[in-house]
């Protein structure tokens, strides 16, 4: 019906490119291409394919690189199935399977001249549904006012702090009055810096922050030939940056429009956009475009968000809390509570399973008692009884998950990776994996990089806090504006620092002294929270000495035994008296509070002070005492009280002892 | 004792040192600004508004001048004086510190350098709609290009980078352009709270401000003396602070925190609890509580583009203001006709076109031309001289045969027989000599310019 309102006019042109180009949503693209990857059990491609016929495209370029072949029969199968969005536009599959980047998909374009006019770029995993037509003529306005404009970005504006728009990256987006972009920056920060003159080159300059990129840009035809001339314009995000500082030489200019409130546009760039998506289509924010309606008849739906399949088998007891799509021909066993989870086609999911914010595609075998939150489990692969599978872990295809597995923060593939790690084998058919990615780079906070970057969605509050007050505007005022640093903190640290480094050089324990009395002074810390703070200092540094992360209560133990020995004499001279050992068995109480390593071994920490003279058993026994008898700790100590209680009834007996 | 809303003050204490060219013997609040000094538009302005008194801050040796000066003018405004010592450098905070134990209200602060017919209303809604803490009005520039007598030096304005959250009015940055060399750092936390902030770079600071009364409490202790330069961009920047919330160590924090910008900038649980129970929010996207729960809260309005504003705070700002006010005087008195020559004027030459002001006093001598001029009191022309698009104070003697064409002339200059100007700005008590010609130029006894 959109070919019937263009009339005579041009036809419509849109380019889809139809890959990812990333190690992203690795391992489970590497059989599978990108666009195909299901949303809600729908191929990703099917909504852009939607989106754009619904816009009003008429003809669609689709960029194919990796699997190529796969998606050039998907489409061709949809097409003789009368999919809705091929009645009224034509899809043109180009192949250009040697293109490695999004540049190069569009330099190729460039070189085979099939586009003419203005055209609508979208990726493969661009989800909308937005009047294209309408932001078509604002471009056609914006080029006719500025001879240089050759591009509109579309943004959607999110409000304050939408959990939607927290990707991995922040955009921040500088505008002229009349909608030109003059500044653009997409990475997280905690300071902005606009450069001065492009704000006293304008009159105003409209910032804007929590914005979401819908991933669709409006070009003019002059868009592919920057791209050939500019051989380093890898990515969208380079041609705009590129063409913001080259702006004298290019002499090219992006404008940018914002997409209406009751319209809906988002790109799937990561697995937590891919999340965040999936729970915006269930809640039909996409509409039209909903499982439901997707595949007609196919999917009932049903209150909280529930799209259940007809022949789906439930079994008794099942409860679907909210947010579920359940494919066809799967299987839910008794007992088993799935909620804000897809699950693809023809799964088995086994008696007593729990499934939350997860993403099971087709074919797979969950067997009983699993626990699986925030992951994906690929195609084809069988997670055995009584695993737990957490954190943003990825299944790739075919894995097989040993019975009783637990899995946080992997990726996992079903065949041997080629570096011999002997950590990364699981089973038989897993075996653990890393992909090089920038985030590598920042090692130091990978562990946090990563479990926000997947599936694990991470709300905004609790960063608010952490960034604090302090951090914002200590520059020029006094002590008042921020909440005083805590000194027993820093001076915890400080503590730190000094013994770690007086451990790595092999210090003399008389100077680390000297050091810590010299922190204890300039922190104005009292001898009580001195005490405390180093004996917490040397537990707490053990962790860091850990090899690594994820360990045991005897691996910390193997690593504080010689820290313990070497810093005896600072022990010595801190825990002296009565009152100073109550502050040690106080700091082993709020390590131990803190870190389940330390709760495991506690006994060897306490037995260790004991046999070196620095604690009493009365102390011990006095502290025992006082700990909540609930507590996991007063558990763990136990069988060292007894011992102490029976050590003394002995001692009172034979004097000899 | 009913008190009012707020409590009207206008600072007249400063001493106009960015033109001092003229202001070097003469209260800047006094300059004429058509045939009325230039307080009297501020006072007009808040008399206008419904305001019955108004504590005005002069120095105390201009007190005399500017009282004898206003009496003449009956205004209806009770107006008190308050002196603050002229030979100490203070600014427009070190003011407010002065009377603060005269303030019992909120305040409503006027610059005595302001024209304008914005009606003020807006502001003082914004005000009360928000409880807000301070509020401001920014004027948009004047388009009009006019030969400023003097030299063709390129005028250099100061220029303000100011942010408006552009759905809530929340003016959430401050600060002087030239603060920054290449980068305007603004913080994430910042843009999290105001997703779409508008910096505006050529906006005028009217300084017309309202100030809660907590604000000047809070100033007895700041080390702060401008408003604008300092007090503003300080708690501009203290909106994004969030009360520090420890209670545990109560004995601790009462020494720390007296100076606490929390200690003054406390809510009334009445505010409180009715914001609670409104359902009202000045932000959608995030579920957060209305203004983020934000204690200090400032607001900006915009003056509409139409509507006249003009900051008379330098010479081309004067200029500009003396060659407009025939053309703005209805708009600004809301309709009053302005009087164009005063009716104790001597008046023999007959070239005086409708666009002269001339004050009462001045004796215009036969075969003399004004075009586009005004004439202050006890100004006296003799024949076959001319004044075009010039400005000539009180008591300014032109003897014969001068030309005056685009220039500003100060209290008692006298010219001599043939002298020629154009384009300048001849300083008070000045003589031109005989048959002397001057192009873009300052005249003034050089002694007086020394002082600043």
């Amino acid at each position: 019906m959109f070919k019937g309102d263009s009339g005579g006019k041009e036809a419509i042109q849109a380019v889809i490119v139809g890959d990812h180009f990333g190690n992203e949503f690795r391992p489970v693209t590497d059989s599978l291409p990108f666009a195909l990857l299901p949303l809600a059990n729908i191929p990703l491609l099917e909504y852009t394919l939607e989106f754009l016929s619904l816009g009003g495209v008429d003809e669609t370029y689709l960029i194919c690189c990796n699997g190529g072949r796969i998606i050039e029969d998907y489409v061709e199968r949809r097409v003789k199935n009368c999919a809705p969005w091929s009645r009224s536009m034509k899809v043109v599959i180009i192949m250009s399977e040697t293109c490695r980047s999004f540049g190069d998909c569009l330099r190729d374009l460039d070189s085979r001249g099939l586009v003419r006019g203005n055209f609508i770029l979208v990726e493969a995993g661009t989800i909308g549904s937005i009047d294209l037509k309408n932001y078509l003529q604002k471009h056609v306005n914006n080029c006719k006012n500025d001879k240089n404009a050759v591009a509109t970005v579309l943004f959607e504006n999110c409000g304050a702090g939408n959990p939607s728009a927290l990707s991995k990256n922040e955009i921040t987006l500088g505008a002229s009055a009349k909608n030109r972009i003059l500044f653009y920056q997409n990475k997280r920060s905690s300071k902005i810096e606009i450069p001065l003159d492009i704000i006293s080159g304008n009159k105003t300059v409209d910032i804007f922050h929590n914005i979401k990129d819908v991933h669709v840009m409006i070009c003019t035809s002059s868009v592919l030939p920057l791209f050939s001339d500019n051989f380093d314009f890898q990515t969208r995000d380079d041609f705009i940056r590129g063409l913001l500082m080259n702006e004298e030489i290019m002499g090219s200019t992006i404008y940018t429009e914002f997409i209406k409130n009751n319209e809906f546009g988002v790109g799937i760039t990561d697995w937590r956009s891919y999340h965040a998506t999936s729970i915006d289509v269930m809640h039909r924010w996409a509409y039209p475009m909903t499982p439901d309606a997707a595949s007609a008849g196919l999917y009932r739906y049903i209150k909280n968000n529930i799209y259940r399949s007809q022949d789906v088998q439930i079994g008794k007891n099942v409860s679907l809390v909210e947010d579920v799509v359940i494919g066809p021909k799967s299987v839910v066993n008794s007992d088993t509570k799935i909620t804000k989870s897809v699950i693809g086609p023809n799964v088995y999911i086994g008696k007593n399973v729990k499934i939350a914010n997860s993403f099971i595609f087709n074919d797979v075998k969950i067997e009983d008692n699993v626990e699986i939150t925030h992951s994906v489990i690929g195609r084809n692969s069988i997670v055995h009884s009584k695993s737990r599978i957490t954190m943003g872990t990825i299944l790739g295809i075919g894995v097989i998950i040993p019975t009783g597995t637990k899995l946080e923060d992997a990726l996992v593939q079903s065949h041997d990776p080629l570096n011999k790690d002997p950590n990364a084998k699981i089973g038989p058919v897993a075996y653990k994996v890393r992909f090089d990615t920038d985030e590598t780079a920042e090692s130091g906070k990978e562990s946090y990089s990563k479990a926000t970057s997947r599936l694990h969605l991470h709300f905004p509050d609790e960063d608010e806090s952490s960034e604090g007050d302090s951090t914002e505007q200590s520059e020029d005022l006094s002590y008042r504006n921020s909440p005083l640093p805590d000194d027993t903190n820093m001076f915890l640290t400080e503590v730190m620092d000094s013994l770690s480094r007086g451990y790595e050089d092999k210090l003399q324990c008389d100077n680390l002294i000297l050091e810590i009395n010299s922190s204890r002074y300039a922190y104005n810390v009292s001898l009580k929270e001195v005490n405390l703070n180093v004996v917490k200092a040397i537990l707490e540094l053990a962790f860091q000495n850990l090899p690594c992360k994820q360990s045991t209560g005897l691996q910390y133990w193997s690593t504080l035994q010689p820290l313990l020995k070497y810093f005896k004499p600072i022990l010595n001279n801190y825990v002296r008296n009565r009152d100073a050992v109550e502050d040690a068995l106080q700091a082993v109480e709020d390590v131990a509070s803190s870190n389940s390593e330390i709760a495991d071994c506690v006994v060897k920490v306490l037995e260790w002070f004991y046999d070196n003279d620095l604690m009493a058993e009365e102390n011990i026994l006095k502290w025992n005492s006082g700990l909540d008898k609930k507590g996991k700790l007063y558990k763990k100590v136990q069988p060292f009280i007894s011992w102490l209680e029976e050590a003394e009834e002995d001692s009172d007996s034979d004097e000899e002892d | 004792m009913f008190l009012q809303e707020f409590q009207a003050v206008i600072l007249a204490a400063g001493k106009g040192s960015r033109f001092c060219e003229i202001t070097s013997n003469k209260p800047k609040c006094l300059l004429p600004v058509g045939n009325k000094p230039l307080i009297w538009y501020s006072l007009h302005k808040l008399q206008q508004s419904g305001f019955k008194d108004v504590i005005v801050i002069v120095l105390e040796n201009q007190k005399l001048e500017i009282q004898s000066t206003l009496d003449n003018y009956n205004l209806k405004i009770n107006i008190e004086y308050v002196t603050i010592p002229g030979n100490e450098d203070l600014g427009t905070a070190d003011s407010l510190k002065r009377i603060s134990d005269k303030i019992k209200t909120d305040l409503f602060v006027v610059t005595c350098d302001i024209i304008t017919d914005i009606n003020f209303k807006y502001l003082v809604d914004l005000f009360r709609k928000h409880n807000a803490s301070v509020c401001t009005l920014f004027l948009n520039p004047q388009q009009d290009q006019l030969v400023v007598p003097g030299p063709k030096s390129k005028y250099k304005p100061e220029k303000d980078l100011v942010g408006i959250d552009e759905q809530t009015n929340r003016l959430v940055f401050l600060a002087s352009i030239s603060d920054f060399e290449n980068y305007v750092p603004l913080s994430r936390k910042l843009l999290r709270k105001h997703p779409h902030v508008k910096l505006h770079t050529n906006l005028i600071d009217s300084h017309v401000y309202i100030i809660k009364k907590w604000i000047v409490d809070y100033l007895q202790q700041e080390d702060i003396s401008t408003l604008k330069g300092e007090l503003l961009p300080h708690i501009v920047k203290k909106q994004l602070l969030k009360p520090t919330q420890s209670d545990t160590n109560a004995s601790l924090i009462n020494i720390k925190d007296k100076n606490d910008i929390f200690h003054f900038a406390k809510e009334s649980e009445l505010d409180l609890l009715i914001r609670e129970k409104s359902t009202f929010n000045d932000h959608i996207g995030d579920l957060r509580s209305c203004y983020h729960d934000d204690v200090i809260r400032c607001y900006a309005c915009i003056a509409d583009c139409n509507s006249v504003g003009i900051r008379v705070n330098t010479l081309p700002s004067y200029w500009i203001a003396n060659n407009k006010i025939t053309e703005i005087w209805e708009k600004i008195t809301n309709g009053e006709k302005l009087a164009m020559i005063g009716p104790l004027a001597e008046i023999k030459s007959t070239q005086v076109d409708n666009k002269c002001l001339i004050w009462d006093g001045s004796k215009l001598h036969e075969k003399t031309s004004f075009k586009n001029s005004t004439i202050g009191s006890n100004t006296e022309v003799f024949s076959f001289s001319r004044v075009f698009n010039s400005l000539v104070m009180n008591n300014v003697t032109i003897k014969e045969k001068v030309s005056i064409e685009n220039c500003i002339i100060c209290d008692g200059v006298t010219l001599e027989n043939g002298s020629q100007l154009k384009n300048c700005v001849v300083g008070g008590n000045h003589t031109v000599t005989e048959n002397s010609q001057h192009t873009n130029e300052v005249l003034t006894i050089a002694e007086q310019l020394m002082e600043f």
